[in-house]
């Protein structure tokens, strides 16, 4: 008849961890009853880890009071500084986009629809004032495109229908 | 200031009170900077770790809500910095040895059945010594797992999520640092005992 296996040391160790689920761990303490070296290496790990805890080194910090907390503050001091500056930064720039910018289409049409309607010193075919000069010959069917940051416009201009046609597009949907 | 819980500093501090902050510090730093040496082995290193441990503390203050004592907390911090230090420097190195032996008498090779504490006749702060001489020689990878289930209690699962291992990895690390540290303090000698 074969002597039973021993537990796995490993699980051993869980047991004496109070790792093991119950059933296991009421298994193994059934088995240890009959293996004294599954039981000897149980206590000896037990007795190992109360002589780890109960001297856990000690290593005292060599820096004063006041040395160690000044680079503490001085930390501190820097983050809240740089989400300081993050705040006054971030927000101004958002709400700019956010307030200026469905404003800004409209008006920017309106501008530039004033402009070449009444702005420039040419004259239009039909008596009214285009973008050209007066001495320069009146340039028909061409288009002005003004690239920003924000947005993009096209204007085109077309003499024979006497029309002008303004295209307005918000960069960051592009 | 000085005769205040914890509990009432740490609420002044979360109010934004820097005065409380500092009697925190002051209370605990010996053991935060003590935690990260024993883990990282380097004194400026560990003092830069427990000291980035308080500033990042003061940020996540409001977020602590008193699931556990502040110093636990705080010591998951400081640990987690300091896991992180070893990762970046790919110092997660474990022993030339094999870490899981499935032959058991490769494990007796590693300890005598029977372990007598040869520490029995020194005094407490010899023994501590003793013991830190030891594990200094661990790897960080066994000395790490052995740090956080003795001496912080932390349960396998909560090794293995602060660690990035497995279960299983955590017990074959365990009990190979555990043995480890065994062999080396059965090499000991009371320098007084005659040999």
């Amino acid at each position: 008849m074969n002597a039973p296996r021993s537990p796995d040391p490993e699980r051993v160790q869980a047991w004496v961890d109070g790792e093991l689920p119950e059933t296991e761990a009421r298994e193994l303490a059934r088995q240890l009853e009959q293996d004294p070296t599954s039981r000897a290496l149980a206590e000896n790990l037990r007795d190992f880890s109360r002589l780890l805890r109960e001297h856990e080194p000690v290593h005292p910090l060599a820096e004063s009071r006041d040395f160690y907390w000044s680079k503490i503050r001085r930390g501190i001091e820097a983050q809240e500084a740089a989400a300081a500056r993050a705040e006054t930064t971030t927000p101004v720039r958002v709400s700019w986009r956010r307030w200026f910018l469905p404003w800004a289409l409209p008006a920017g049409a309106a501008l530039l629809a004033a402009a070449l309607y009444l702005g420039g010193p040419g004259s239009h075919p039909s008596g009214r004032q285009t973008h050209a000069k007066a001495n320069e010959p009146v340039m028909t069917d061409h288009e002005v495109e003004s690239p920003s940051e924000e947005m993009t416009t096209v204007t085109f201009y077309s003499a024979q229908d006497g029309m002008t046609v303004v295209w307005l597009g918000r960069v960051d949907l592009i | 200031m000085a005769g205040m819980p914890d509990e009432v500093l740490v609420k002044a501090a979360q109010q934004g009170d820097m005065a409380s902050f500092e009697e925190l510090v002051a209370r605990h730093r010996d053991k935060m900077y003590a935690r990260a040496f024993s883990i990282v082995r380097n004194e400026e290193e560990a003092m830069d770790l427990s000291q980035e441990a308080w500033i990042k503390a003061w940020q996540r203050l409001r977020q602590f809500e008193g699931e556990s004592s502040f110093t636990t907390w705080l010591t998951r911090i400081t640990i987690n910095l300091c896991l992180d230090q070893l990762r970046r420097n790919q110092r997660f190195r474990t022993d030339p040895l094999p870490e899981s032996q499935d032959d058991p008498a490769a494990w007796e090779r590693l300890l005598p059945p029977v372990w007598t504490n040869p520490t029995e006749r020194l005094e407490r702060h010899e023994i501590r010594q003793r013991i830190d001489e030891a594990m200094a020689q661990l790897s960080e990878a066994h000395r790490t797992v052995l740090i956080l289930h003795e001496f912080e209690g932390l349960e396998y699962k909560e090794i293995a999520e602060h660690v990035g291992i497995s279960i299983g990895t955590v017990m074959s690390r365990l009990f190979y640092a555990r043995r480890r540290l065994a062999q080396l303090l059965a090499g000991l000698r009371n320098p007084s005992q005659p040999t």
